[in-house]
């Protein structure tokens, strides 16, 4: 009787939680992110922010599906909440971008709309993050830098999927601290990326450093 | 052990004798790979997707449709045009493709970066050299008027255009457009006859194009380097583009040849405006690179008369059914209704 009693307990432990409510947060060193306003990076180059969207997904098993992919939006505030599955073993698994099949499938709803300005027509990909704004360390017209890393054939794939264990509360608070994440940037040498390739995979490589999973609370 | 041997021989030349004789082998059609299970095909889908293929409205000053750059009488490419035309007469850097039978195509372009129908149209539509207009936009000039209201509603059960509505849509029409009644459909299946020239020219095409243009495809629906110089004008790397590997350079997707009379110019960037002329650069011209496809490293050879059997036989893809079918044609009832 205990056995099955304790049998019960661990059933209902496994299913009563299918769902995290990730919530993202931007900062700069640990404070709210603002625009119009200037920052200096750990390289010393004077930011303002513009643009910081990205795609944050689960793994497609089979097929897609548009309710499995969000596009996460720094103006938007609506757009830095996501409810996501869990998987059967109750673990947090997401890809921070879109695993190849989101790119090649012909699902085309919701956040994968292609009108939304995260696709790229002649290579038909999403671009998995886009970080633009202004820097007078970036030679460039209006001193614009424009990251857009997309890519999703190999070897040149950007999307990462993380499997972050099993999670035991619902709220997954994920920050974004562009402190971090320009950490190793320098804009200077590198301040417009605009197709796939190594510089784009090099440069997601440095900028996710940014994003870190707090905790689950 | 002897006898077993001779008999392995009377075999295998029997079967060598069956496939390079004069003798029909039968070609089965692969299976589609376009997947409708996310986009069934319907009537009123085709016939809205037959309206937005000819309707100018998708391009930026509505001034540019599909049809322009791929008109059916053609085989649904831009004839006697080396390079595409835009919007504002702006020239593009390769020659539109033919478009037929694309549910078994497995990728889109001459670089293949597009890898599905249904997200094909986005690059045409935004293309700066092409029609250069947003997808917004072009949802909201379609959801202002009636006759498209009521056609997405019929299509999809939903009055208001949506962007991956709008992509099913074209692409149900699109795969609508199949070749398969040439003289040579007609031949492998027994209804027509080749005459002498003809049937030395598929022979000899078999022989030397077949393993790249794979019947009955006429593509193996791969990227290869054809040994063209580049043109200095386009510096145009092809599949390199896309992959950013060194080992795709001036490799382009394999196209279809049906239809072939009629879909000059030739190549990626519509160098050729003879089919003579593509011969010619097989025997004679392939520039050797590292890219090179493996197909070509042995020289082609042909005499003039070869060649000449070539060409007559590559006219027998010809597919008039295809061609003049009036379920292709400009949709004129749609466009009268208002």
């Amino acid at each position: 009787m205990r056995i099955l009693l304790f049998f019960l307990v661990l059933a209902n432990q496994t299913f009563s939680q299918e769902k995290a409510e990730l919530n993202f947060t931007f900062l700069f060193q640990g404070d709210s992110l603002q625009e119009n306003t200037w920052y200096i990076t750990k390289k010393g180059d004077s930011l303002k922010f513009e643009t910081i969207r990205f795609f944050v997904s689960v793994p497609p098993k089979n097929e897609v599906s548009a309710d499995a992919a969000h596009l996460v939006d720094w103006s938007k505030p609506e757009t830095h909440n996501w409810s996501v599955p869990l998987n059967e073993k109750r673990e947090l698994v997401i890809t921070y971008g879109l695993e190849p099949l989101y790119h090649t499938a012909s699902v085309m709803e919701g956040d994968l709309d292609p009108s939304l300005g995260m696709y790229w027509a002649w290579q038909s990909g999403y671009i998995h993050l886009k970080i633009e704004g202004e820097s007078p360390s970036a030679n460039t017209r209006n001193n614009k830098f424009q990251y857009h890393l997309g890519g999703y054939l190999d070897p040149f794939s950007v999307d990462k999927t993380i499997n972050f264990g099993q999670i035991y509360e619902s709220n997954v608070q994920i920050k974004i601290d562009l402190w971090d994440v320009f950490r190793l940037v320098n804009v200077k040498k590198e301040n417009e990326i605009m197709i796939p390739g190594k510089q784009a995979v090099r440069m997601m490589k440095k900028m996710i450093n940014g994003f870190v999973l707090l905790g689950a609370y | 052990m002897k006898s077993l041997f001779v008999i392995f021989l009377i075999l295998s030349t029997s079967l060598i004798w069956k496939n390079s004789g004069d003798k029909i082998f039968s070609i089965t059609w692969p299976e589609k790979t376009y997947d409708y299970s996310v986009n069934p095909r319907s009537d009123s889908k085709i016939q809205l997707g037959r309206a937005l293929f000819y309707d100018p409205i998708l391009s930026k000053d509505n001034s540019i449709s599909c049809s322009s750059c791929h008109l059916q009488a053609t085989g649904f490419t831009h004839v006697d045009h080396d390079l595409s035309h835009g919007i504002d007469g702006r020239i593009g850097t390769r020659n539109s493709m033919a478009l037929m039978n694309l549910a078994w195509s497995t990728s889109f372009m001459w670089d293949g970066g597009v890898p599905a129908l249904d997200r094909q149209t986005i690059a045409p539509i935004t293309d700066h050299n092409e029609m250069d207009e947003d997808l917004k936009k072009v949802l909201k000039k379609l959801n202002k008027l009636p006759r498209y209201r009521k056609a997405f509603l019929e299509a999809f059960g939903a009055e208001e255009a949506t962007t991956q509505n709008l992509l099913f849509a074209i692409s149900q029409f699109e795969l609508e457009l199949i070749s398969n009644n040439s003289k040579y459909d007609k031949y492998l299946r027994g209804e027509a006859q080749f005459n002498e020239q003809e049937q030395n020219g598929l022979q000899l095409f078999r022989n030397n194009c077949a393993s790249c243009h794979t019947e009955p495809l006429f593509t193996s629906h791969k990227f290869e380097n054809n040994g063209l110089p580049l043109d200095p004008t386009l510096m145009d790397y092809g599949r390199k583009k896309i992959t950013n590997l060194a080992e795709d350079a001036q490799k382009f997707k394999v196209p279809t040849l049906r239809n072939i009379k009629h879909t000059y110019p030739y190549m990626h960037d519509g160098r050729f405006s003879k089919l003579r002329e593509v011969l010619d650069h097989y025997t004679d011209n392939i520039e050797r690179s590292s890219t090179l496809s493996p197909q070509l490293k042995k020289a082609i050879k042909l005499s003039s008369n070869e060649k000449a059997d070539i060409i007559a036989f590559l006219f027998t893809l010809t597919d008039d059914d295809f061609l003049f079918n009036p379920k292709f044609g400009y949709p004129r009832e749609f466009f009268s209704k208002e």
